[in-house]
């Protein structure tokens, strides 16, 4: 079943990549959503149903963490899940995505062939688990 | 702003040429081959990024116009005749200048807390740690200054 995807990361460079990987795997995506940092993410989750959402970490005014701690901050709202994909490859920082729920961490640099390969699993095990 | 020669240096360095050689080569297919001195790109196109947290500083990219053109191409997978290529120049180098930065702060500090945020072009470009690279295209400047 297609989901939606909410791509947060303050580089449109990036978030054309991670289209262009959509597009390229034909991933089972319908919808698309941008967002150039966290609380413009924020306000899409809010505003539309987000099955998946893909995020940088360092991102003006809301960073990825930020994010991921408001948006399971909710009530009522079910938990989204999440990948990744920053160049913040320190211990700690990894260590806390995955212990807020990361399907997955992906260090940039990545070729789109491989955020095509590990974005496709994350989103195959995503539509498992719902 | 720390010598050239200590140890701690020399680590950033290495960590600068390797870095920014592994990021051309998967984000945009790009070999670079690492030059014995540092030369500055003519009319380059720059992108610098300010750091703080456990260090502070500034990375910065510079390469020429027409190799930038060429690294935007292969970095989002479009023509390098496409109309639109212009226009996303700045923000591919952007993205490399952050990637690298992102990547040699937590190479030479794993428990690394740190901030990123684009930055004006250096003022003094040739102080701090510098490493030139030639590609197929052109040539490429990474230029890493810790405060």
């Amino acid at each position: 079943m297609p989901s939606s995807v909410l791509i947060a990361d303050n580089s449109p460079v990036m978030r054309s990549i991670v289209e262009r990987a959509i597009r390229i795997g034909n991933l089972p995506v319908s919808a698309c959503y941008l967002a150039a940092d966290g609380r413009a993410a924020l306000r899409i989750a809010e505003a539309h149903p987000i099955d998946f959402l893909v995020t940088d970490i360092h991102m003006p005014e809301m960073d990825g963490e930020e994010l991921i701690q408001a948006l399971a901050a909710r009530p009522q709202a079910r938990p989204i899940p999440f990948l990744v994909a920053s160049a913040d490859a320190s211990v700690g920082r990894i260590e806390r995505m995955l212990a807020l729920g990361a399907s997955d961490y992906l260090l940039k640099p990545f070729s789109v062939s491989t955020l095509c390969t590990r974005l496709g699993k994350a989103l195959e095990a995503a539509h498992a688990h719902n | 702003m720390p010598t050239t020669d200590t140890p701690r240096a020399i680590e950033a360095k290495a960590a600068l040429a390797r870095l920014v050689r592994h990021t051309l080569e998967v984000m945009c297919f790009a070999d670079a081959e690492l030059l014995p001195a540092a030369v500055a790109p003519a009319n380059a196109v720059t992108a610098c990024v300010s750091f703080s947290g456990s260090r502070l500083g500034y990375l910065q990219l510079e390469t020429e116009q027409e190799a930038a053109i060429t690294l935007t191409a292969a970095c989002l997978g479009l023509d390098r005749s496409d109309a639109d290529l212009g226009k996303h120049v700045d923000g591919t180098l952007e993205e490399l200048a952050s990637v690298v930065c992102g990547r040699v702060m937590t190479s030479l500090d794993p428990t690394a807390r740190f901030e990123m945020r684009p930055a004006p072009a250096l003022d003094k470009a040739n102080e701090g740690i510098q490493q030139t690279f030639r590609l197929d295209f052109g040539i490429l400047r990474a230029i890493l200054q810790l405060c």
